[in-house]
């Protein structure tokens, strides 16, 4: 089949202009709209973190499901941290999400590399004020190194 | 340097816009949906599988879906594909928008080949969406529809976003040149340019 190209009907086209929500508006009341699902999503953060820690206990090799359980529920705290003031914690998720994709890869499995992100974790959840912000940012590059060590690591032994 | 207005100067009438969220975590569906809300969409649906979700799109016209691209079992990149493959063409041609957060090396090219609108990585910050809307609504791309790929124009970066956003090629010459403003070159002119 040869590529057929077309130029359909740009349904939203007619929605952007001069009349409706400015983009400043817009993006305030959204984002009160969205500050009043905080106390929900800090559950939802709290119990995924929790839910890490009995992943990882009970977690003693390899396992496919085991580690996309992991993954899933990392990749959600990456998802929502950033927009209730937790960057680092997404980072942090965001680390993590990365390490158990290359166990994956590699079908391998290091639970001291988990601990590792599980502990920072915790405490990056509770480091959310700005005087935190270089202590945050610091457990958050030495995931970040540890995680392209392991990969380094797995690299080069094939 | 062309300078040229930022999103900052456009709005957005979502009043009447018609928009389906797809993903399988209701607490980023409630967020999606709060944003939405936020810029004024008043008609917003909400489906928890690829299924349910293309049911309603094959009964219902909608202007723009927002899919999770990880739902379970990489569902929201086979459903992107699926609404791609319908011959109705409003739902083929949907303006889509799919979500995701990490992505695997083994699923990057999943996301670049399933035929969205635009793949926009997590935190979804609310300017982030409103930037992509913007952006969707001025999208010019041509569509295409081959053998391996049915889906909006891959090739962006030869035209870089449009006009009046921000990008990193925001700075590129527009190809809308627009009217010339001073007469043109004689013919005696332009062979004394060349000597």
């Amino acid at each position: 089949m040869e590529a057929k190209f077309s130029t359909p009907v740009n349904r939203l086209a007619s929605r952007v202009g001069g009349r409706g929500v400015t983009k400043i508006d817009a993006v305030a009341q959204a984002s009160a709209n969205v500050e009043t699902l905080r106390e929900d999503n800090m559950t939802c953060i709290d119990q995924n973190l929790e839910k890490l820690g009995n992943l990882l206990s009970s977690t003693s090799s390899y396992s496919e499901s085991a580690v996309q359980e992991l993954y899933d529920t990392s990749n959600s705290i990456f998802g929502t941290s950033a927009l209730f003031g937790l960057d680092a914690l997404g980072r942090g998720a965001y680390s993590l999400c990365e390490l158990l994709s290359q166990f994956e890869l590699a079908e391998v499995w290091n639970a001291a590399a988990v601990k590792i992100h599980l502990d920072s974790m915790g405490v990056l959840r509770k480091l959310n004020s700005a005087d935190d912000a270089a202590k945050a940012a610091e457990i958050v590059k030495s995931l970040f190194n540890l995680v392209q060590h392991f990969e380094a690591k797995t690299a080069a032994s094939g | 340097m062309i300078r040229r207005p930022n999103s900052q100067g456009f709005c957005l009438d979502l009043a009447t816009a018609s928009i389906m969220i797809v993903g399988d975590k209701a607490n980023e569906q409630d967020i999606l949906a709060q944003m939405l809300s936020g810029f004024g969409v008043t008609t917003i649906q909400r489906r928890a599988s690829a299924s349910e979700a293309l049911r309603a799109l094959l009964n219902e016209t909608f202007d723009l879906a927002l899919i999770d691209g990880e739902m379970k079992g990489n569902d929201g990149y086979e459903l992107v594909k699926d609404i791609r493959r319908q011959t109705k063409e409003s739902l083929r041609c949907l303006p889509i928008i799919v979500i995701r957060g990490h992505l695997k090396k083994n699923d990057v090219f999943k996301a670049r080949d399933c035929g969205a609108n635009f793949v926009v990585a997590k935190p979804l910050l609310p300017q982030v969406l409103f930037d992509r809307i913007v952006w969707l609504a001025r999208d010019q791309r041509r569509f295409v529809e081959c053998d391996t790929y049915v889906g909006p124009d891959r090739r962006i970066k030869a035209f870089g976003p449009p006009l009046g956003m921000k990008g990193r090629r925001s700075d590129d010459l527009s190809e809308h040149v627009g009217e010339a403003t001073e007469a043109n070159l004689s013919q005696d002119a332009i062979n004394d340019l060349f000597g």
